[in-house]
């Protein structure tokens, strides 16, 4: 397998040639600045370079190349495959009513006999991506690593788009398979986050829309918690996360993170389901638990593309990283620390892109694939 | 020089190289940079401490709700249970570790007599009966301390009352364990009632109801401990078993209420008859049992005697005089060593034996009573069996008139003619015979067949208007209800006149129950009957109720006939003066057993009307009666 990065950015162009990899067995993902649905040529010009590659790409909140995040650019990581099968799908979504339709015919549509893996990229204001992470497991055997990303839209919550045709579209679902004996995927995912404040019962919400916790509006409490910060939702709600519990004797935990306020009917959505009936406490941030909990998810995923025999095999590695936009928003200018932290945690060779996204997609532990919020997710691709 | 990391990038970002110094444009970047990092630190840690403040209020208030609610769900809950142990009908106390009552519900305060204000934090044993059961108390709290986890147990005590007067309870105490806090819970329930109830059903268990004897069970209890001691000390244990006789008959004639009556009086005998120690039981019916703990044989039978005579002092029930007999017996593991059932089983033989031996007597019990018993069991069943085949023949002993030596009358006399034991005599069958009740019909089929015998011999004899006939009657008998019809039937179907048929009762059976023979015999002499004393003087020889009686004929027994011969001055006297008691009372006198002829002129001496006995005749069968009239009416007379 061999492997290529590049960046774009406004005024500079390509840092390099791009499109030396193309084939029928190359994977490229790609991740921009939502600027660039208005400005569509570098988006152009990568399908151009990359005729008969599998392309999959989105809208981002902030995309880094290696150690390095830059905005109004456009990140690309390609890798050409020896002999693994490739497979591409794009599927459009009307609704988040829809999602776990659309996971279930991503599924079917890579179906191979000895399909490996998947990686997802999807709209991420109109997709329920519980329901699209449950509609793909529900296809795809137990041993098929599922992991991805929603797109975004820097802080705004307006419009993402993914990559389509050459062009940017809103309401599509895309996913590469990787099938074959020979690819090998890594996965790895952690927050850092720390609850605080008490736990609150789930009085009122529909799917992913919270209305009240403890027969109080959700929006309230966010807002006074918030105070002067509470003019910036619902980004700034981003700052504090909703862990979620199912029951009170189930230790298993989801971290949530809003999409949107509404101030009419106080209400907050989720990127993912918060059901009536769990428990739901606050979180906040600590810088150096991020920066870890970057570290570890990177460690983790790193170790399963890594010969256990021969850890310095210099096997060329593409990781693919998504993170939370919550967290850049905490991390504010320190935010590269935990790209770098990450990147540092790679086998070597390898190279690392990524972007800041409305949600990530990954197995929880040695379960299926879920949604996840306010994580660092890697996914190391390598063939041997 | 080592910068921050976040500074170092900063300053790779603007391509500034700290060692070669700072541009003019380069710093403005730099510090923009710079002032924007402090910015968001400020901005983080406003958030940091606005959230810890509101989160700190939050569950303060959260705290404070909880502690509000949590009180007034308290003091709701406190007076829900405080009315739900006040409902309780069971008294509950709980107590602290060391057993000092905490709470003490209102079905306790009933119970005790305490308020529970008197009784909070006093120990739990003041509500015991001192001594042992306050010990047990707090070896039941012991036992609970002792156990690791929540526990129950349940104990009977004896409770005290504020007024110092006992009574049962049963406790049912477990212990809870709130972290390091012990607490006892005691469920406690009067059992006053039920323990009574429980006595009461123990003693209806164990006692007679109607006498208040001791049962069957009881007796067995004791009798199986009596013998367990006596096999370890070698001491006697004896069992006497008494009947009365003729019970059934007082009974039916009588009624159950006089009957038991009649039984609760013997029973207040028997408790006399013993001593304390021993054990006088009612098995059933008329059936007593004495049980003799460490008594010898000596002892035992001293005792039979004893309760022998208690019986035969006549009873008064109801204004009523009634005599009774009893059967009395006796057995003992002296000789051999018996269970319980061994030894109830001889003390009933030996009473057979002695009902067998003609009753009013006590027997001691002999091994060979049990071969008597079984023979005497065939021959009950044989007996059935000879009414139904007529193995039953009757035999006639005439009676002389001493004047004129001619045959006054006949008497019927039964005879049993076994097909394997030949010609059985009525000693042998006719205690059976009343046993059994086979009695009645035997004397049924004796009147009829007798009086039916009589007008046979009448009808040859047209010119002898005297001749009659003597029936036996036999105590249950002259009871039964049938008994009148019997005979006016009897005389109605054979055409006999009345005069001619003389019914024989014995003395105790006229003295059985007088109101009722009073009224029977008033019957009987109102068909027109005549009647006699059989067997004179051998019973309680009453002679004020003789007087009552309306009977025409006395027949001295042939005891007394024999002593004329073995005694000649005492019998003499004794014959004389009940001849002469006869007379004055103008009744015929009839003397049994004449054997020679010294007694029979003795007797004509003494004006003896009628005698009877082997000196004239045997009793014989009817064909040889026959003969004996026929030689009469021949005109050979008998010496």
């Amino acid at each position: 397998m061999e492997t290529a990065t590049h960046g774009w950015e406004p005024g500079a162009g390509w840092s390099e040639p791009i499109g030396a990899l193309d084939s029928d067995t190359t994977v490229v993902v790609a991740f921009g600045d939502p600027a660039l649905r208005d400005r569509t040529d570098p988006v152009r010009e990568l399908f151009d370079a990359y005729p008969r590659s599998h392309i999959v790409g989105c809208s981002t909140s902030g995309q880094f190349r290696d150690a390095t995040l830059s905005d109004g650019s456009l990140i690309v990581g390609a890798a050409r495959f020896e002999s693994t099968h490739v497979a591409s799908v794009h599927i459009p979504i009307g609704s988040a009513d829809d999602s776990f339709r659309a996971g279930t015919a991503l599924a079917r549509a890579l179906a191979h006999d000895d399909l490996r893996a998947v990686f997802v990229v999807s709209d991420g204001l109109c997709v329920n991506g519980s329901e699209l992470a449950r509609g793909i497991s529900s296809v795809v055997s137990e041993d098929v690593v599922v992991t991805g990303g929603l797109a975004a839209d820097g802080d705004r919550f307006d419009s993402t788009w993914l990559m389509i045709d050459g062009g940017p579209r809103s309401g599509f679902v895309s996913a590469i398979g990787l099938s074959g004996a020979r690819v090998q995927v890594g996965h790895g995912s952690r927050g850092g986050w720390d609850k605080f404040g008490p736990e609150r019962f789930v009085t009122r919400s529909e799917a992913n829309v919270l209305y009240e916790l403890d027969g109080r509006p959700a929006l309230e409490i966010y807002r006074s918690y918030l105070g002067d910060l509470a003019d910036g939702l619902p980004a700034t709600a981003l700052l504090f996360p909703l862990a979620l519990r199912d029951d009170f004797d189930d230790d298993k935990q989801l971290v949530r993170t809003v999409l949107a306020v509404d101030e009419a009917a106080q209400s907050m959505t989720f990127a993912g389901d918060v059901p009536e009936g769990s428990f739901a406490q606050l979180m906040h941030a600590n810088f150096d638990r991020l920066v870890g909990g970057a570290s570890d998810a990177a460690g983790a995923a790193a170790r399963m593309v890594t010969d256990r025999w021969l850890p310095d095999s210099h096997r060329d590695t593409l990781a693919i990283a998504v993170s939370c936009v919550g967290r850049r928003l905490v991390l504010g200018q320190r935010v590269e620390d935990e790209i770098e932290a990450a990147f540092d945690r790679l086998p070597h060779p390898s190279r690392q892109v990524g972007f800041y996204s409305y949600g990530e997609l990954s197995p929880a532990g040695d379960g299926p694939c879920e949604l996840h919020n306010q994580t660092m997710t890697l996914t190391t691709i390598a063939e041997v | 020089m080592e910068l921050h990391r976040l500074l170092a990038r900063q300053l790779r970002r603007l391509g500034i190289d700290p060692a070669q110094g700072i541009g003019a444009g380069q710093l403005g970047a730099l510090l923009t940079r710079v002032s924007a990092t402090y910015e968001e630190a400020d901005q983080d840690r406003y958030l940091v401490e606005r959230s810890l403040e509101i989160s700190t209020r939050e569950m303060r208030q959260l705290y404070d709700e909880l502690e509000r609610s949590s009180e007034t769900a308290l003091a709701s809950q406190r007076d829900q249970l405080r009315s739900i142990l006040d409902s309780a009908a069971e008294g509950i106390i709980t107590m602290n570790a060391t057993g000092h009552i905490e709470t003490f519900n209102r079905a306790a305060e009933k119970m005790f007599g305490w308020s529970a204000a008197q009784v909070d934090g006093r120990d739990v044993s003041e509500l015991l009966i001192d001594g042992f059961e306050s010990e047990r108390a707090s070896a039941l709290l012991a036992q609970l301390i002792d156990r690791s986890g929540p526990g129950t147990d349940t104990a009977t005590l004896e409770g005290r009352r504020r007024d110092g007067s006992k009574f049962p309870i049963e406790v049912s105490a477990s212990l809870m364990r709130r972290g390091e806090a012990s607490k006892y819970v005691a469920i406690v329930r009067d059992v006053s009632e039920r323990v009574r109830l429980q006595q009461a059903l123990e003693h209806q268990a164990f006692h007679d109801d109607l006498t208040g004897l001791a049962n069957r069970a009881l007796l067995r209890d004791r009798l199986d401990h009596a013998l367990a001691r006596s096999r370890r000390h070698a001491a006697t244990v004896a069992v006497i078993f008494a009947d009365l006789d003729g019970f059934k008959m007082i009974n039916d004639t009588l009624g159950h209420d006089t009957g038991d009556l009649l039984l609760a009086e013997v029973a207040r005998r028997l408790r006399y008859s013993v001593r304390d120690g021993d054990t006088a039981a009612r098995l059933g019916g008329d059936e007593f049992a004495i049980l003799l703990d460490e008594a010898t044989p000596e002892e035992a039978e001293a005792a039979a005697h004893r309760i022998l005579d208690s019986l035969r002092e006549p009873f008064s029930v109801e204004g009523r005089e009634i005599f009774v007999r009893s059967s009395i017996g006796v057995a003992d593991n002296h000789a051999d060593a018996l269970d319980a059932d061994e030894l109830l089983c001889r003390a009933d033989i030996a009473m057979y034996a002695a009902k067998a031996r003609g009753r009013d007597r006590y027997e001691v019990f002999e091994p060979q009573m049990q071969a008597e018993l079984a023979a005497r069991h065939e021959l009950q069943s044989d007996l059935r069996q000879a009414l139904r085949a007529e193995e039953l023949v009757i035999h006639y002993q005439p009676l002389i008139n001493l004047d004129s030596g001619r045959i006054e009358s006949f008497e019927a006399l039964v005879r049993w003619n076994h097909p394997t034991r030949g010609l059985v005599g009525p000693n042998d069958f006719i205690p059976i015979a009343e046993e059994t009740g086979l009695i009645v019909p035997i004397g049924r089929h004796v009147l009829r067949a007798a009086c039916a015998q009589l007008m046979g011999w009448r009808a040859g004899r047209p010119d002898d208007d005297e001749l009659a006939i003597g029936v036996n009657v036999s105590s249950q008998q002259l009871h039964d209800a049938h008994f009148l019809a019997d005979v006016r039937d009897t005389l109605r179907e054979t055409g006999l006149a009345a005069r001619h048929l003389v019914l024989e009762l014995t003395e105790s059976t006229l003295l059985s129950d007088t109101t009722l023979v009073q009224q029977r015999l008033g019957a009987l002499k109102t068909l027109g009957v005549r009647l006699a004393i059989d067997d004179f003087g051998t019973g309680y020889s009453s002679l004020a109720y003789l007087r009552t009686f309306p009977v025409d004929f006395l027949k001295i027994d042939r005891t007394f006939v024999n002593e004329v011969s073995r005694q000649p001055d005492q019998g003499r006297v004794m014959v004389r003066s009940i001849i002469g008691l006869g007379h004055n009372l103008s009744l015929t006198v009839i003397a049994e057993g004449i054997e020679d002829t010294d007694q029979l002129n003795e007797l004509r001496d003494a004006g003896c009307n009628i005698g009877q006995g082997y000196l004239f005749a045997r009793p014989v069968p009817p064909e040889a009666a026959s003969e004996l009239l026929e030689e009469q009416s021949l005109g050979v007379t008998t010496r």
